[in-house]
């Protein structure tokens, strides 16, 4: 009995301990996702299920390959093909709901009956409610709530597509969201979870919204699928996989990272491999074969699309002597790893150097190469920014004017405010006014397909309707390049999140002035290509030099 | 020889003389290091940061303004100088008599303070068109081996040999260099001496701040990169490089220190030329400093002994018996633990779901707190790598549960001994290293464990990414954040009644006893080694609880939630609580957490770098400790009171 006094606590904790174990199990459910909060006073999905409170993490609500071969059925449910659409067009089969772009979905009769009310979280008879997050701005990460410039033009959108989408019977409120407490250099560095899970959680149960617009990092991402909010566009540079994992949750309208991979690939394969490194510095390296570099940050989500770059070579093409360096983004150690990178490369005889990086790094990589005498190819591969030209003007032009060329899924800088885009024209249409400079696309894009799924999901309304018409719906091509979920990351038939297909080449001239007013600006080829399509030829770029 | 045919890559001589060079910048790293140690006994983390603002500053001069290399360089060093004078006469100083874990954590706030102010000035002066390089103007060029070496290179050897010979001679020869050491040894002897500490102190501030203003300087100079955006001090490898550097020289031998640096920037340069992966690095170097530090003889390691119990506040003392017999004042702790608890308990009536997300969040964090209560406060020893055992314990939580199937609680359990294991292993070295020593080890254990352990592509057997949140006892649901709350708050509440308990016990006593005095503890029958290998086992255990906890909350073993930086903030918690009290410690993980995931943002100025450092400043034993005053400030005039007619 002495030997028990005083220690009653830890004998009655452990007894207590013990019989949970025994006794009262715990039960490890089969879904990750609790149910979904509805708005709906009944709660009742009506016209089928709700599947937001049925679908899990590791079981797709609708199945990969029934949704490929449904691809050509692009007609959403109760939708009629025939008559007059919202928009007033008169709909036959391959007219657009608007008659402005050809990104628009197939136009759909102006529906009337029973939209089923409440069919998910932050839906309503007459309502959609989505947020548009966005991080406090602050010296170092920047970010900040939209400039009242391209909030207006973002509304002047907002409200032209409420009036012309069909959606059965309810409109599209966009929220604009600040992160009382997120970090935006935080949440770009996989850090500042708590906050990010903090926001997903207010925005899905307090806010009732149903999707949100935009997010630009992982950890907000899976935060967000987590609650069950769709995520029209995760530009986190996630891999298929984890977006696949949060089906119907995520999707992109950029290229995942593995898509980047496999695009790499196979511009390497077919356009660089077995030449000579031309644009490189060095002279001594014109004349030699190409033989490759590969910088990368060493983190686990962008290791598995290196790998896909390097087994590929290995395997198609028989390189197996790529040169890695595969980095800590720690800002305190970046300028001595991207000095060792330089001499390590220079000594392996590198002439060419795929850079997957931010622009810092590069930057940084640049000078260090320079500061070595070590004049590559550089190849942007148009990630994190890379490819623009505030980013450009950055790097040392010693080393990348003439030298830096590539493949990116985006188009220039100049494109996004051309007068001649299709964001600018429509908004010369809706306002009578010259489109404003300075406000990128003023959201145009990302509105056009968040209101695209929004139509083709139907009046049951459900994040597993939109993984449903999403895996349904058919290719876009246009100006700003050719989208479809219809394609695996490697380009085959199949299906994946991320939309954005093609790319084309860049290349950087350090003599030319940039939209900015800057000197130094990316030119691009007018040629966009699709997954298989690049030419076995020499890279296109820089015309006119030797 | 061996070495060199274990190096499949070759070791050409370059390389080692590249590292020879880089290892040079972290060199007068450590030499500010181990001048502020030796006269402050302060480990100071703001560094890095005090160069970081001069160096930009010089390098904005040539490139922004364009201003001669030749003048920028030293108005840079200067600067750097006068940071240090500044910290030291405005902070430091005003903390002379507090306890140095508190200067140390206010070093904390810091840097994050002045990494804050460096990205300022490197927005405000970004480089120009054609503007200057900001390198040495003379021209010169040499090739060895593999490596380009510059002018820059040059400079930075000879600037760094001439430091050392000036400091060998200022140690050894001049007054003041006498007086520095004998402050360094015995500081209030020295003060009764005559000797100016606080001047001494000042000068070795801002020797440090101008070594620390050169590194940056020559670093970016040697490596060419130029950008002021490069001398961002965030980040914990130069940190952990520069850190054990200084304990490899003993936190006191500056030759020593300054050789071990170019040790570091040799096998930094020659591992990377080895394999291109810097968490391989990473390892390597934290397996050398710690085999170094076990074998090594250096009677500093044991010295720190003194330190360490030196390092924690006391505790808070009972309250005066006689406010004890005053009936109401009796009732004020079982009412005010009532309401504490009612609080708690109370939250998911009236909070919003994503605040009770935050709730669980700080419950996690009070947890992890008390950890380093029992690892800190009580037992003395500084670990920067708490988290990363919890993350151990959170991992052996996912994947017995997650992937395998076990009892949520069984899990959790196995979770516990896991991580009070490797604490145990992770403390064997505190048998013989104290203070900074250990503390260095733990921050290097956590950069390892963030950078390989929790990375499912090294361990792919132990991750387990996502995991769902169970229904327990088959009734409650945690997929919902209210009753994930209330899970959180119930471990917290068995984790604090763990605590009071162990501190009542025979246990707790035995540790505080150790930690005050070795050799008084095992003339009483203690043994002393087995006592604070208990208190890891015991702190390792709890954090590992805390970390299955916190993967269920966030579903999953997320890699960059156990990230190095973390531990450095958990520590800062803990301090700016108050290491006083279980009370204190966790009204400081409520305080700083609460402020930052809670609070309206602008509310996060209080709890970030300058935050901290002020209320350390004002607060020298933390939250809890203030709390603790006051408790005794009003049971003085209740006894007055009590006693007038």
């Amino acid at each position: 009995m002495h030997r028990v006094r005083g220690r009653g606590f830890f004998l009655v904790a452990a007894v207590a301990w013990a019989a949970m174990v025994v006794g009262l199990p715990s039960v490890q459910p089969k879904t990750l996702l609790a149910a979904t909060p509805t708005t709906g006073a009944s709660g009742l999905a009506a016209g089928g299920t709700s599947a937001g409170a049925s679908s899990s993490v590791t079981a797709p609500a609708v199945p990969t390959a029934a949704a490929a071969n449904g691809r050509a059925s692009a007609p959403p449910p109760n939708a009629a093909a025939f008559g007059v659409a919202r928009s007033g067009v008169e709909c036959r089969p391959g007219v657009r709901q608007i008659p402005d772009s050809t990104y628009a979905p197939q136009c759909v009769a102006k529906f009337s009956g029973d939209n089923g009310g409440a069919t998910a979280n932050g839906v309503s008879a007459t309502t959609i409610k989505l947020a548009d997050r966005y991080l406090a701005a602050s010296v170092i990460s920047g970010g900040g709530p939209p400039p009242a410039k391209q909030l207006s033009v973002i509304n002047t959108f907002l409200k032209y597509f409420n009036d012309t989408f069909e959606l059965y019977g309810r409109h599209v409120e966009v929220e604009e969201y600040q992160s009382p407490h997120g970090d935006a250099l935080a949440e770009a560095t996989n850090k500042g979870r708590d906050a990010a899970c903090e926001d997903a959680i207010a925005l899905a149960q307090e806010h009732h919204d149903f999707g949100v617009v935009y997010s630009q990092a992982l950890p907000f991402e899976d935060c967000a699928a987590q609650n069950h909010l769709v995520v029209f566009d995760a530009e986190g540079r996630a891999t298929e996989s984890f977006l696949a994992a949060r089906d119907p949750y995520l999707w992109t309208f950029e290229q995942e990272c593995d898509r980047v991979a496999y695009s790499m690939l196979e511009y390497a394969g077919k356009r660089l491999l077995n030449r000579p490194a031309t644009w490189a510095g060095e002279a001594d390296y014109r004349t030699r074969r190409r033989k490759f570099g590969v910088m990368i940050p060493d983190t686990p989500e962008l290791q598995p699309c290196l790998a896909i770059v390097t087994r590929g070579l290995a395997q198609q093409y028989g390189v197996t002597d790529v040169q890695e360096f595969d980095y800590q983004a720690d800002p305190s150690s970046l300028s001595d790893q991207t000095a060792r990178a330089a001499i390590k490369f220079k000594a392996a005889g590198v002439t060419t150097i795929v850079m997957g990086t931010d622009p810092y790094t590069f930057q940084f990589m640049t000078q260090s190469a320079h500061n070595q005498n070590w004049f590559p190819e550089w190849i942007n591969i148009g990630v994190s920014g890379d490819d623009t030209d505030d980013a450009g003007q950055t790097y040392d032009q010693t080393e990348v004017d003439g030298h830096m060329f590539g493949r990116t899924e985006y188009l220039p800088d100049a494109f996004y405010g051309s007068p001649n885009s299709e964001a600018a024209r429509l908004y010369r249409k809706l306002t009578g006014k010259p489109f404003p400079s300075g406000v990128g696309d003023g959201g145009y894009r990302l509105l056009l397909e968040v209101f695209t799924m929004l139509q083709q999901a139907g009046p049951n309304l459900t994040p597993a309707a939109i993984g449903a018409a999403n895996r349904a719906a058919p290719i876009k091509r246009g100006e700003y390049g050719v989208y479809s979920f219809q394609f695996n990351p490697d380009g085959s038939p199949g299906f994946s999140h991320g939309s954005m297909l093609d790319a084309n080449e860049l290349w950087w001239d350090g003599s030319r002035t940039g939209v900015n007013g800057k000197r130094g600006t990316f030119l691009y080829n007018s040629q966009r290509y699709l997954p298989g399509q690049w030419p076995s030829t020499p890279p296109d770029v820089y015309p006119g030099r030797p | 020889m061996t070495a060199l045919v274990l190096l499949g890559n070759g070791l050409p001589f370059g390389i080692v003389a590249s590292g020879v060079v880089s290892g040079l910048a972290l060199a007068l790293g450590a030499a500010g290091v181990t001048l502020v140690y030796r006269i402050d006994r302060v480990v100071n983390f703001a560094q890095a940061g005090l160069g970081a603002v001069a160096g930009v500053c010089a390098v904005g001069l040539t490139t922004h303004y364009g201003w001669p290399w030749v003048l920028s360089f030293p108005v840079g060093a200067l600067a750097g100088a006068g940071a240090g004078v500044l910290l030291s006469v405005a902070v430091v100083d005003r903390m002379r008599d507090r306890p140095r874990l508190a200067v140390t954590v206010a070093t904390v706030g810091l840097a994050e303070v002045l990494a804050g102010a460096t990205a300022l000035l490197a927005q405000a002066m970004p480089m120009r068109d054609g503007a200057r390089r900001f390198a040495v103007p003379w021209q010169f060029e040499r090739r060895i081996g593999v490596v380009t070496f510059h002018a820059d290179a040059v400079l930075a050897v000879v600037v760094v040999a001439a430091i050392v010979v000036a400091l060998e001679w200022w140690q050894r020869r001049s007054a003041s260099g006498l007086a520095f050491r004998a402050a360094s040894d015995a500081a209030e002897r020295a003060r009764l001496a005559g000797v100016p500490v606080a001047a001494l102190a000042a000068g070795a501030w801002a020797l440090a701040g101008g070594f620390s203003a050169l590194a940056v300087m020559l670093q970016s100079q040697v490596n060419g990169v130029t950008s002021a955006v490069a001398l961002a001090p965030t980040g914990t490898e130069q940190l952990l490089r520069v850190l054990s550097a200084a304990v490899l020289g003993g936190m006191g031998n500056l030759r020593r220190t300054m050789a071990a640096a170019v040790g570091i920037g040799v096998l930094d340069e020659v591992a990377t030329w080895e394999w291109s992966r810097t968490i391989y690095v990473d390892i390597l170097l934290v397996t050398l400093v710690v085999v170094v530090l076990l074998l090594g003889r250096d009677p500093r390691r044991r010295r720190a002994v003194t330190d360490a119990s030196q390092l924690a506040t006391r505790e808070a003392r009972p309250v005066d018996r006689r406010a004890q017999d005053v009936a109401w004042w009796r009732a004020t702790r079982p009412l005010g633990i009532g309401v504490v608890v009612a609080f708690g308990v109370t939250v998911p009536l009236w909070a919003r779901p994503s605040q009770a997300h935050a709730g669980a969040v700080i419950c996690v964090y009070a947890m992890l707190a008390l950890s380093m209560l029992v690892l800190t406060g009580w037992s003395g020893q500084v670990s920067l790598g708490q988290f990363a055992i919890a993350g151990l314990g959170g991992g052996a939580t996912a994947l017995l549960y997650g992937r395998h199937g076990w009892d949520v609680t069984l899990a959790l359990g196995a979770g516990v001994v896991l991580a009070a294991t490797v604490s145990v292993l992770l403390g064997l070295p505190a048998l013989r290293l104290r203070g900074p020593f250990f503390a260095v080890t733990t921050l290097g254990f956590a950069v390892v464990a963030a950078g390989y352990l929790f990375d499912h592509r090294f361990v792919p057997w132990f991750v387990q990414e996502t995991i769902a949140r169970p229904v327990l006892w088959r009734r409650v649901d945690l997929r919902g954040e209210k009753p994930m709350y209330e899970a959180a708050f119930a471990a917290l509440v068995v984790v604090v009644l763990t605590v009071v308990n162990l501190r009542r016990s025979r246990f707790g006593r035995a540790v505080i006893a150790v930690r005050e005095n070795e050799a008084s503890a095992a003339a009483v029958g203690l043994r002393p080694a087995a006592v604070k290998l208990a208190a890891f086992a015991v702190a390792g255990g709890i954090a590992g609880f805390a970390g299955g906890v916190y993967v269920l909350l966030q579903q999953g073993l997320q890699v960059d939630s156990f990230a190095p930086e973390a531990s450095l903030r958990l520590f800062a918690v803990v301090v700016v609580g108050g290491l006083v009290s279980i009370g204190g410690v966790v009204v400081g993980a409520v305080f700083v957490r609460g402020t930052e995931l809670l609070f309206p943002s602008g509310w996060a100025l209080l709890v970030s770098g300058a935050g901290i450092t002020a209320l350390v400043a004002l607060f020298p034993e933390g939250i809890g400790g203030a709390l603790a005053r006051g408790r005794d400030v009003l049971a003085e005039r209740i006894v007055v009171r009590s006693r007038e007619p």
